[in-house]
């Protein structure tokens, strides 16, 4: 909930920031900031989403938000910011934080680093959720990035997962600046249940005799979301590179991604199938079935219902288990961040993920 | 591996199939009799990433008609289930005396977690899949047979869930309870020796309090030793549970800064308050038979004593801790009999007012003795005699019906050891780290500061911390906490055996004392910090109790 909003100069913001806490210090609003949480994203209509991320995020963890929003269509030379301050309305205090936007056309995005430095929040973390595709070769992002002390990706935004890979890969290898991605992010529901499932010694033996893994997404896009593969690449790449699996080729099939991999049992194939459902958020893992070379399989469907409901049916050549019902924790919009903005370090098995993407370029996403 | 072949009957689609089922017993090690090998990874977990992984089992609640199982311990089960951590193959079943049905305890529990749950209110397609795990027992505690009934009914739920024979036991009954439970359970052979049952693991939580002295304790110890291992036992204090009392080791071991001045260089004492505006309430019995040495000093004030006194584990394992903790409390010097009365205060609460409304006395709460000698107030002052802590009082203080709920710990630094700036006589504040664990939880430090002008008089100025301002959200209940690292063989947070009985051997003279002698009671109206004696056992050594 934004609390007041002024548009003021770029020398004012600070002044500005002061006048609106002053005025609030009669009432019940604690003025709070667990870290820099800077936003940058080009004005569209996906603009407005990436807005509402930051709400989310402040709810959880009170922030000063800086939020840099660039019009590269336009022509003009101009660099608007305003204040405001952000209220989480939860809990028993009245927490609310800073928000300073800025926004600025093409021509004068470099002149934004020089408005955000001087506002940022000295000993407090700084975040950079870069909601674009960073393998562009973008001035400000190299120049924001050089004080980030963690880079929040989003490789929705992405048209070449391969290029984005080896991008996040070169950025952290010269950088040592940790990264993330959001999609990597919305599997972590997956990879804790595939580790719980395959915890024991023989259910992990099974596994590392995988023969088959299908897996099927939601393949229906939204205004927001358009590379509906990425969830399952990522979750298929994680399982083979923590298994050793080594990568063979890639090739497509009508519509399904396939994948080869070859383990030091057999030959493995990973095959990735979009589904059309309207009702369900794009890019989301609907089944996963592992079959191992002796005839075990592991079938996990989402309920199309209750998504956040998985039930694995689990048999071999002479018996079938019952079936067993895991939950996820139920997800919001703005969920992926703000576990990512928790999580400290890089994930090492994410920068194997990358590794074993980067320079697939038959990756071919979008 | 051994493979048991069994069949049961599986409803599908209203239609009923005999279906073969495979449970795969594994060989390995019960987690209670080998320590997990940190170097031996699985692929699929991220250390500090990865969520911890809960083993399949069934949590039958001794008690569960009480007020503990639908204010606690069923809402800390729905919020494990509803942020994902508890295992698919999960059952709670509710064991108590009264005869009801599984419906009936379902619709109790629900309306439990509509109320207490610290998320409300209840996500109703969660609660439908959720309370097709809880169940009801009907069973005398004292009834072999009805232990028997548990053990089959046990291990048909193990078939229809596939929770694999494992148990936790949580004794949320009275104390005189526990043996008989523990004892029933090991006839029923639903306690698993460790060393021989290592496909499947059995765990007990005991509520406090643990015995009433340390004689009692022993004894109680020695009971549940021949039914169970000490690693099987799981003391629980739920004030380890809380994330304000686990973040005084983060607190002071993740931060050089305060570390550096813990000790008696730099530290002139330490208060401990656990201060309650509310009287026992409900409790008469309970509270006529413990009061408030038992129920809050000798359990929850040590351990914050512990954790605060306590030197740096060699590593975060379970034994490191423990061990560390440990150490604090066999070092505390016993209290000498010339102390009983100096160093050893307790009160009992007369009428009074609380938020401006008339309150009762504790001789006229409900259940108590109009000529009662229970104290509801104990301040206290003692010695760490370490080479860290030699020479620093530590004031422990805890009362029922003072101004306000309020637990702290505060940490009183030394003056400065040449002063500047004292100001005709008057001494400065004393620095002040006061580490709040409940309400407002936080921590705030006072510094001294320079108040703007050319007279340079220095005001006391504090920093605050608020966690509730920076964390908004809602902490997990202490008791979700606890009962999932027992589901996971995590003890940590549970009271060892030997803190028990070192706490024990220091409070039970005291206790022997003023059983003997007759307190002048009541001495403190409700309302206030307690009575005048409390103040005096500080006051004395030139230091007073803060107002919080």
């Amino acid at each position: 909930m934004t609390l007041t909003t002024q548009v003021v100069s770029p020398a004012a913001i600070q002044d500005t920031l002061n006048k609106i806490w002053e005025s609030l210090e009669t009432t019940n609003v604690t003025r709070a900031s667990l870290f820099n949480l800077i936003f940058y994203c080009k004005k569209n209509n996906r603009t407005a989403y990436v807005q509402k991320l930051a709400q989310k995020v402040i709810e959880k963890f009170p922030s000063r938000v800086i939020f840099i929003a660039v019009d590269t269509q336009s022509k003009e030379d101009f660099l608007k910011t305003e204040v405001s301050i952000l209220s989480s309305s939860k809990g028993e205090f009245d927490v609310a934080c800073d928000y300073i936007q800025i926004e600025a056309s093409g021509p004068s995005q470099l002149r934004v680093p020089f408005v955000v430095l001087p506002h940022i929040l000295p000993d407090l973390p700084i975040y950079l959720a870069w909601a674009e595709d960073p393998g562009l070769d973008d001035p400000l992002f190299n120049q924001l990035n050089t004080f980030a002390s963690r880079l929040i990706f989003d490789s929705e935004t992405t048209d070449n997962l391969a290029r984005f890979c080896t991008t996040l890969m070169q950025n952290y290898e010269t950088t040592h600046t940790d990264i993330a991605d959001l999609n990597w992010a919305r599997i972590e529901n997956w990879r804790d249940l595939l580790s719980m499932v395959f915890y024991s010694e023989e259910n992990l033996d099974r596994m590392q005799h995988a023969k088959q893994i299908a897996i099927t997404f939601n393949a229906q896009e939204s205004q927001f979301f358009c590379h509906t593969r990425i969830q399952a690449v990522y979750l298929q790449a994680w399982i083979a590179c923590q298994l050793n699996w080594e990568f063979k080729s890639l090739r497509t099939q009508k519509e399904s991604m396939l994948f080869a991999y070859q383990s030091k049992y057999s030959p493995i194939e990973v095959s990735l199938t979009p589904i059309l459902n309207a009702k369900l958020p794009p890019g989301l893992i609907l089944s996963l079935a592992i079959t191992t070379l002796d005839g075990h399989t592991y079938s996990f469907s989402r309920d199309l219902e209750q998504i956040h409901r998985i039930t694995l049916h689990s048999s071999d050549t002479q018996s079938c288990a019952l079936p067993v019902t895991y939950i996820f924790q139920k997800a919001e919009s703005g969920h992926s961040l703000v576990k990512e903005v928790t999580h400290r370090g890089t994930s090492k098995h994410f920068l194997k993920v990358l590794n074993l993407l980067k320079n697939r370029e038959n990756l071919g996403i979008c | 591996m051994k493979r048991k072949s069994t069949k049961i009957i599986l409803k599908i689609n209203e239609a009923i199939f005999w279906v073969s089922v495979t449970i795969l017993l594994s060989i390995n090690m019960s987690p209670e009799a080998q320590a997990p090998d940190p170097t031996c990874a699985h692929p699929f977990e991220e250390p500090g990433i990865s969520g911890k992984i809960v083993e399949p089992c069934i949590m039958v609640i001794f008690g569960a008609t009480g007020d503990l199982t639908a204010r606690k311990l069923m809402p800390a089960l729905y919020n494990l289930a509803r942020e994902g951590q508890l295992p698919p193959q999960f059952a709670c079943v509710g064991f108590a005396r009264r005869e009801k049905s599984h419906e009936a305890f379902r619709q109790e529990m629900h309306d439990a977690i509509n109320s207490f749950s610290r998320v409300k209110p209840i996500d109703e397609t969660l609660w439908a899949h959720f309370k097709e795990h809880i169940f009801y027992h009907t069973s005398e505690f004292h009834e072999p047979e009805g232990y028997n009934r548990l053990r089959t009914f046990l291990q048909e739920l193990d078939n229809q869930l596939g929770t694999k024979g494992n148990r936790v036991f949580y004794l949320s009954t009275q104390p005189s309870f526990f043996p008989l439970i523990c004892e029933n359970l090991h006839k029923a052979e639903l306690i698993y020796d460790i060393y021989q049952t290592q496909d499947k693991w059995s765990r007990v939580i005991i509520e406090k309090p643990f015995g009433h002295d340390l004689n009692s304790a022993y004894s109680l110890q020695n009971e549940l030793v021949h039914f169970l291992s000490e690693k099987q036992i799981y003391r629980i204090d739920h004030y380890l549970g809380k994330e304000t009392v686990q973040n005084i080791l983060i607190f002071r071991f993740a931060n050089s800064l305060f570390e550096s001045l813990w000790n008696n260089r730099y530290i002139d004492h330490i208060q401990i308050t656990v201060a309650e505006d509310i009287g026992i309430g409900s409790r008469g019995n309970f509270f006529e038979e413990a009061g408030l040495l038992r129920d809050i000093v000798q359990n929850h004030m040590m351990q914050l004593l512990c954790l605060v006194a306590m030197e740096p584990p060699v590593s975060l394992a379970s034994t490191a801790i423990h061990d560390e903790k440990a150490k604090v409390v066999q070092a505390i010097r016993p209290f000498q009999e010339s102390d009983y009365e100096t160093s050893v205060i307790r009160g009992q609460y007369d009428a009074g007012f609380i938020n401006g409304q008339d309150v009762v006395g504790y001789r006229q709460e409900k259940n108590v003795s109009p000529t009662s000698n229970v104290e509801t107030y104990v301040a206290l002052r003692l010695f760490i005699d370490n080479w860290r802590w030699a020479g620093v009082p530590f004031y422990l203080r805890a009362g029922k019906r003072l101004p306000k709920r309020a637990t702290e710990i505060a940490i009183v630094f030394k003056d400065p050891p040449l002063v500047l700036f004292q100001q005709e006589g008057k001494r400065n504040e004393p620095n002040t780290l006061a580490i709040r664990i409940q309400p407002d939880e936080g921590t705030s430090l006072k510094i001294n500061c320079k108040v703007p002008g050319p007279s340079s008089p220095i005001q006391p100025v504090k920093m605050d911390f608020r966690y509730g301002s920076y964390f908004g959200m809602s902490p997990p209940e202490a008791y979700e906490r606890l009962i999932l690292d027992c589901m996971l063989g995590d003890n940590t947070l549970f009271a060892r055996e030997d803190e028990v009985f070192n706490s024990w051997r220091l409070f039970t003279p005291i206790l022997e004392h003023w059983t003997k002698t007759k307190a002048d009671f009541p001495n403190y109206k409700s309302g206030t910090w307690g009575p005048k004696a409390g103040d005096e056992l500080i006051t004395r050594d030139k230091r007073k109790w803060r107002l919080i």
